[in-house]
């Protein structure tokens, strides 16, 4: 897949990691980041659909 | 073909651990996906206290030292963690008249307990009876066919799946695999509630113990703000605000903790931590089956089971399981167990539970009205959504002689309480 550079971004300063993201993700390109305890987009994954924008209770995910 | 698991479980949370363990007991191959690395770290807000009311979700929980006694439905669960017990629960409107409930014997209505630890202590069971849980493992989608249920997985990028003879959702109240199984179409959606718990050391004047709801849109929000216990120190509280994509609970905060009538309780006071969720609600799911798969706790509910209804919920749904693949109609049972136990599944819940519903439809002044009506007398200490507007009310309607002559318009208003909506608190 052609790489076009736009994806969601994760503002860190504002993920609690409450995971609630992910209840929206329907590709599987969110996950846990393994020691950061917040939220990691897979932007090779991502096809911004914004549902996980729309989940996020702290504004964290911006597209 | 014998396929490798008889039950693929979707969530480590209270419903998914206990359904592990039972299903484990029972003799099943069991396999738990979970995307968090530590189930013990809570990071999202969510509900960590026993409802002891009697009857509640059809149980009357004992909790005593190390375990939890659910002698209804049969079965117990250990717990060795803290517990707190909270004995008076307070609503109070925005010139602070207040209703209180609470019991006369000093007997809990509700108990704090540590959810992490209670997590935790599952979690080993299921491993020394042989569960197998992949961990740091997002489910994002589930498919069901004939003889199999299959479950999508991403684990650092790398997607995979798992499949097993049949499967528990449990991934928790905004249903996102229940939703992939096309299971969510017959429910009303009715709004995504944003939820934040403030965790603040030092604040004034809260009474120990207590659960206290303020209404009125004088405390910024349509939701009450509520401030309750917290383990993270006898001076600490948790404060728990809702707001929504529009009026999200951190700009609520804000104004709460510095201009509202609340602020002098803040006054000097220190924000340690915070966690949040999102919450979508729809209706219960009235059948919680289709095919090989059955939806449990949360994920099937109108909002949430509690912790208690979870681990009733996990505990039903690996026995339905097991009778399923003994060839009998386990799912049916569980569905006639889940309607009767669940208050939110019966007709006039969500009327009686409207009695929540008091911001926008009321002012300020006639919150301190309303409220004030009740204050001569101490209603009977409950947790329950659908008992606690009901004792409300009928505690208010003791004067609705004098709220007809002293405030016909107001009169007019409360006699339409069975028409207002939740969909407009949030």
């Amino acid at each position: 897949m052609e790489d076009i550079g736009v994806s969601i971004q994760i503002v860190e300063e504002r993920c609690v990691g409450c995971g609630c993201c992910m209840d929206g993700c329907n590709v599987g390109a969110l996950e846990f980041h393994r020691e950061k305890e917040k939220a990691w987009v897979n932007e090779a994954e991502c096809i911004e659909c914004k549902s996980c924008v729309d989940l996020c209770p702290e504004n964290a995910l911006i597209l | 073909m014998l396929k490798k698991y008889d039950l693929v479980i979707v969530g480590a949370g209270p419903t998914g651990l206990m359904a592990a363990k039972r299903g484990a007991e029972r003799g099943l191959r069991v396999v738990v996906i979970e995307r968090k690395k530590d189930i013990s770290i809570i990071r999202r807000a969510c509900c960590s206290h026993f409802v002891m009311d009697d009857g509640y979700e059809s149980e009357t929980l004992r909790v005593t030292n190390g375990k939890i006694v659910f002698p209804r439905n049969g079965f117990e669960a250990s717990y060795e963690g803290q517990t707190l017990n909270i004995t008076d629960k307070y609503f109070n409107s925005p010139k602070n008249h207040t209703i209180h409930f609470s019991h006369q014997n000093e007997q809990p209505i509700g108990i704090k307990f540590d959810k992490g630890r209670l997590l935790q202590g599952l979690m080993e069971e299921c491993e020394q009876l042989g569960v197998e849980c992949m961990m740091e493992t997002v489910a994002y989608k589930a498919q069901d066919t004939a003889d199999k249920v299959t479950v999508h997985t991403v684990s650092r990028g790398t997607k995979s799946s798992v499949n097993a003879r049949k499967g528990i959702v449990a991934d928790g109240a905004n249903a996102h695999i229940t939703e992939s199984l096309g299971m969510n179409k017959e429910r009303k959606y009715y709004h995504t509630a944003f939820v934040e718990k403030y965790i603040v050391d030092g604040v004034n004047d809260y009474k120990p113990l207590s659960w206290n709801f303020f209404f009125g849109r004088a405390f910024r929000s349509h939701a009450p703000v509520i401030i309750g216990p917290s383990f993270y120190g006898n001076d600490v509280v948790e404060v728990t605000i809702m707001g929504s994509k529009n009026k999200l609970p951190s700009a609520i905060f804000k104004e709460v903790s510095t201009g509202c009538p609340l602020t002098y309780m803040f006054k000097g006071s220190k924000l340690i931590d915070r966690h949040a969720c999102s919450l979508r609600t729809f209706d219960s799911l009235r059948i919680p089956y289709k095919g090989n798969v059955l939806v449990a706790g949360d994920s099937a509910a109108y909002i949430e089971v509690e912790v208690q209804g979870g681990l009733m919920c996990g505990y039903h749904a690996a026995n339905a399981v097991a009778s399923e693949l003994n060839g009998n109609n386990g799912f049916e049972q569980y569905t006639i167990w889940w309607q009767k136990s669940f208050e939110f599944n019966s007709d006039d819940y969500l009327k009686v539970a409207q009695g929540y519903a008091l911001v926008p439809a009321y002012a300020d002044d006639e919150l301190d009205y309303l409220f004030s009506l009740a204050e001569d007398e101490v209603l009977q200490g409950t947790f329950s959504q659908y008992k606690t507007p009901k004792l409300m009310w009928a505690s208010i309607l003791r004067h609705k002689d004098k709220i007809a002559r002293e405030k016909p318009d107001l009169y007019k208003k409360v006699c339409t309480i069975d028409k207002m909506s939740l969909s407009t608190t949030f």
